[in-house]
């Protein structure tokens, strides 16, 4: 599993984290890398993870985010529940069918015939419908008999109750309101003072029908009665607790309700559903990844990974590692683009230049925003700073000295046998193969590493990237662009 | 009815309640929180200590948790309702408005106190709240719907002190530290312990002996089986319940805050005390509040200055863990949401109105 | 970290005209239901029932040592029956790992020690973690990893799964096939 999820190779996102390549998404419009935690997530679909149903996102709603059909384990609150079939013979007509996992005969008067009655069982802690007193359904997709919960008639009452005399309030100040900021007209006439105004007139006549508006009264509650409490029950210093019938937190947790507190009361819960999530470049709000509605596509409609725009670099091998002694490391780079791609790796800027970038970035997003219409939609947003890097590097890095070419991705090489070996590499190219290219440099630890220290190396990777427009059918060539990537590199322990 | 038709269109308010151990989410106008799951944010138990991961970061990792694994809902553009007792530390709450509105660009927050929206699950406006926590317990009465705030009373009596009677107890008896982790104290406290009488506590602590309840086996992930001392399961919960000569138990700090409000209102607050949060739901608490009560109250200290003569609890249609909760979910169904932080305001004035803030452009501009 | 050079002599192993690459200390049962689709590694050890039922791999796939893929069964009222068992292209199986599932999609990795309970359904793009148990009749979703407590964590969008883990899968089988190379004697 470290070749998925690896961590020694790391990549700074705009942000400023670290995140391996596979965590970081490539924004083709602000030509940036993006992470999970600087991108606007959105929930796309729902879908249920036991049946891989889609269920559509009203419907969700309407249900709580539960599923219809599938069922949680209360007890191990792990898996789901599963539909298991057994047979009783009921007395009917004349048609007998085999029996299944278990079959009870009833007194017989005359005929018997055998329905299949279904029962909830979980596979993974041998939890049953019938523990908790649930009886069997004769229909598999048969509605299981749901848990009502006692309060909330009362919840119902007060909620209502809160609701009218918030309203009411409301209504009264919205009264006292108009009445105080009565239009002060310059010239007072003649019907104000004898009380003979339109309005007067027209409730005379009966045209004016907000006056008679009935104001909303709070509706009546009883409130709660303070009552006396119960004593301790005596049994609880004589018998013993069996702790197979006490539920513990996990379980109560999965009923918020009731929590209830013996296993007998543990009703099996409709299964939560789970989503689908899209996710969005803060800066240009495009969709950076977009997943497929329905449950079982693996497919995006809109897939921008870090990993096919910006060349990958993996670890090889690396020589021992002892302080202040050069050792070797082999990295591989690997161009996933159709084009081919100029490398040049550098020193990583110093920390006065990150923050003069920071505050380029800041200034150009701010720029950005004012041009565009964005802020005509009273949308101030504070975009968060990035942050400056936290990562120290530990050893020094000897630089190649030149920049070097990585071929175009292509997939038919695989069948080529030809290996080209044509212009003089440079010394520190190991050897190339198709799209991917191994260099071998040096670096030297630094001396107050201790044993079991990690070995921290890092440093720019600039890059040509050449875009595809998209959506502009005028403009036929491809851009070029010369982006820049910072790389963390984790090349391993100290070893005396 | 015409005038709930809008309400129903409307998305629903996102409610939280984020504890020190637990958090209650879930919507508002419902009676029962969606999900009560484990805080995840460290350094909510202790603020000042630093972690790995600074608060910001700890926090935006939570709620993303809370919006896209739990309830299931894009934050943005949702209205959102945090109840929270108003003795939160103020880095905490304004590190949430800051995550919700920057991070997630909520459209509006509104921080609601927690002793005051508990009663309106009673539909009383006047109460004695107690919170018993995880960390410590508040007590705030709350008098015809304003909380009596310069009579706040909190002590770190709660979950929190519990569980290290357990531990330093059952290590005592020679159970290995490293298999006591904090879920496994967490469950011996809820499916074993309980508030013992308070005359079998008197005479614990008079070392007089009694039959104890009975020891229980406490199997430990399959491999190891501890002993529970009967007497563990009486006593453990008597951290609540100290008898020195700071007089800071739970009863006295309850008496305390009674003492601190005017004195026509004492009567009432004493007939009318609810008691929420997690630690409440032990069995046995009210009993033994009630008796101890009635005992101080008849007491020396107290004798010639409180003139009551008894004490009663209420119960709320709700379990104890999300009573605070759901007068959340009530209040937030109400208009008087209306009244919360907008995106827009929180821009121009990045701080939370607090009611410590004597910045008067702020809160006028709230009313 | 890139994938090392593997070697193995030649007389361990068999390769066929499609590219399979199996060892001969194997125990494949009723080879003729067993269809490996072209460029998949058995390694030593493995055992595959394919007397049970159909089984059928499809391309670049990897069954590591000492792994048991054997096809599930159902019990009716007239006995036993064996479902045929479905592994999509380029899955790795891990050592030691009994694979009961009654249909793997593409794209998966099963760590080491894994035992998938019978019948389970494990769609394409997941992770198991190593040493996890999956309980029978267990449907894992695509982009979902499985933990050894027996969680389920992920979706597509999140990050327990790689976003792009189907072309990961395909670079790291395709690497292991590249670099599971016979020996030069």
């Amino acid at each position: 599993m470290e070749y998925l999820l690896s961590k020694n190779v790391e990549y700074v996102c705009e942000c400023g984290l670290l995140k391996p390549l596979t965590n970081l998404y490539f924004c083709r419009h602000c030509l940036n890398l993006r992470c999970f935690f600087c991108c606007h997530h959105e929930v796309d679909s729902h879908f249920c993870r036991n049946c891989l149903e889609n269920i559509p996102s009203g419907e969700a709603k309407l249900r709580k985010n539960k599923c219809n059909t599938c069922f949680d384990c209360p007890s191990c609150t792990l898996s789901a529940l599963s539909a298991r079939a057994t047979t009783i013979q009921v007395p009917m007509t004349k048609e007998v069918k085999e029996g299944g996992e278990g079959s009870e005969i009833e007194a017989s008067s005359g005929k018997m015939v055998s329905k299949k009655m279904y029962y909830l069982a979980c596979l993974a802690c041998r939890f049953s419908s019938r523990d908790v007193g649930i009886s069997d359904q004769p229909s598999q997709n048969f509605f299981w008999p749901e848990q009502e919960y006692m309060h909330a008639i009362r919840f119902n009452t007060i909620l209502n109750h809160y609701y009218s005399v918030v309203l009411h309030d409301k209504q009264l100040k919205q009264e006292e309101r108009r009445r105080r900021s009565t239009k002060q007209s310059k010239f007072p006439n003649m019907t104000d003072r004898t009380g003979l105004n339109v309005s007067a007139i027209r409730r005379q006549m009966g045209f004016d029908k907000s006056a008679a508006k009935p104001k909303s009264k709070p509706t009546a509650i009883a409130p709660s009665i303070a009552e006396d409490v119960d004593d301790l029950p005596e049994e609880i210093f004589t018998q013993p607790i069996n702790l197979k019938n006490i539920t513990t937190i996990q379980q109560r947790f999965t009923q918020p309700a009731n929590q209830p507190e013996s296993v007998k009361h543990l009703y099996p819960q409709h299964k939560n559903l789970s989503i689908k999530r899209s996710i969005r470049c803060r800066h240009c709000e495009h969709n950076v990844i977009k997943p497929e509605y329905n449950p079982t596509s693996i497919k995006y409609r809109i897939q921008q990974f870090a990993s096919s725009h910006v060349p990958e670099v993996r670890i090889i091998k690396c020589d021992q590692l002892v302080p202040n002694k050069s050792a070797l490391i082999t990295l591989k780079i690997t161009n996933p683009t159709m084009n081919d791609m100029i490398i040049t790796i550098m020193d990583l800027p110093t920390e006065e230049e990150e923050k003069m970038m920071i505050e380029e970035m800041r200034k150009n997003f701010e720029k950005n925003l004012s041009v565009s219409n964005k802020s005509s939609l009273m949308r101030p947003s504070l975009i968060e700073d990035s942050r400056i890097v936290s990562c120290k590097i530990t050893a020094k890095l000897e630089l190649p000295d030149s920049s070097f070419v990585i071929n175009q991705r292509d997939d038919s090489a695989e069948f080529d046998d030809d290996v080209q070996s044509d212009k003089k590499d440079p010394k520190f190219i190991l050897w190339r193969k198709a799209n991917k290219i191994a260099i071998q440099l040096s670096i030297t630890p630094n001396g107050e590493l201790k044993v079991n220290d990690d070995v921290k190396i890092g440093f720019s990777m600039n890059f040509t990237y050449s875009s595809v427009p998209s959506s502009t059918p005028e403009k036929k060539e491809t851009q070029r662009y010369a982006l820049c990537a910072r790389i963390y590199i984790n090349a391993g322990k100290i070893v005396q | 009815m015409p005038l709930f038709e809008t309400v129903f269109q409307e998305k629903p308010t996102i409610v939280l309640e984020i504890g020190s151990a637990y958090s209650k989410i879930g919507f508002s106008a419902e009676a029962y929180p969606r999900f009560i799951i484990s805080t995840e944010i460290e350094s909510i138990k202790d603020v000042l200590k630093s972690k790995e991961k600074n608060i910001y970061d700890q926090t935006v990792d939570f709620f993303n948790k809370i919006f896209f694994n739990y309830l299931l809902v894009s934050p943005k553009d949702r209205k959102i309702s945090i109840v929270e007792s108003v003795l939160t530390p103020t880095i905490i709450r304004e590190c949430f408005a800051k995550v919700l509105f920057q991070h997630y660009e909520v459209a509006s927050v509104i921080f609601l106190p927690l002793h005051l929206v508990s009663i309106s699950t009673l539909a009383l406006d006047t109460a004695l709240v107690v919170d018993l926590g995880y960390k410590e317990a508040v007590v705030i009465p709350v008098y015809s719907g304003v909380q009596v705030i310069n009579a706040w009373q909190a002590q770190p009596l709660a979950a929190e002190a519990v569980h290290d009677e357990i531990k330093s107890n059952l290590i005592l008896n020679g159970v290995k530290e490293e298999i006591l982790s904090e879920r496994i104290i967490e469950d011996i406290k809820v499916r074993t312990c309980f508030v013992t009488k308070m005359s079998r506590a008197l005479s614990y602590r008079n070392n007089e002996q009694l039959q104890a309840a009975p020891d229980v086996e406490y199997p430990i992930e399959g491999s190891d089986v501890i002993k529970i001392p009967g007497l563990l399961r009486e006593m453990a919960f008597e951290a609540l319940f100290p008898e020195d000569n700071d007089f800071m138990g739970l009863p006295y700090i309850i008496i305390d805050a009674i003492l601190k409000c005017p004195v026509d209102a004492r009567k009432e607050l004493a007939e009318n005390i609810l008691l929420i949060g997690g630690t409440s739901s032990v069995l046995g608490i009210k009993v033994r509040l009630r008796d101890e009560l009635r005992k101080l109250l008849k007491s020396d200290i107290y004798k010639d200055r409180l003139y009551i003569d008894d004490v009663k609890f209420h119960s709320a249609p709700a379990k104890p863990n999300f009573t605070a909760w759901l007068g959340g979910s009530i209040y937030s169904h109400t208009d008087l949401i209306s009244n919360s932080i907008t995106r827009e305001s929180y821009f121009k004035h990045p701080r939370i109105p607090d009611w410590t803030t004597y910045d008067s452009s702020i809160t006028r501009s709230q009313g | 970290m890139e994938i090392c050079d593997m070697y193995y002599n030649k007389d361990e192993f068999v390769e066929t005209a499609s590219g399979n690459k199996v060892n001969r200390q194997t125990v494949l049962c009723g080879s003729q239901n067993i269809v490996l689709h072209g460029k998949v590694i058995v390694d030593k050890g493995a055992i595959i029932r394919g007397d049970l039922a159909n089984v059928r791999t499809g391309r670049y796939c990897v069954i590591s040592k000492n792994a048991v893929v054997r096809p599930p069964f159902k019990q009716f009222s007239k006995g036993v029956a064996f479902f045929p068992l479905h592994i999509g292209d380029h899955v790795y199986i891990g050592e030691n790992s009994v694979v009961s599932a009654a249909s793997i999609g593409s794209y998966v990795y099963i760590g080491k020690n894994v035992v998938i309970g019978r019948r389970c359904v494990i769609k394409d793009c997941t992770i198991i973690e190593d040493n996890s148990v999956l309980p029978p009749e267990t449907t894992l979703a695509s982009f979902m990893k499985f933990n050894n407590d027996g969680t389920i964590e992920g979706g597509q969008g999140t990050e327990s799964v790689p976003a792009a883990m189907q072309d990961l899968m395909v670079d790291f089988t395709k690497s292991y096939y590249d670099h599971f190379l016979m020996a030069k004697s």
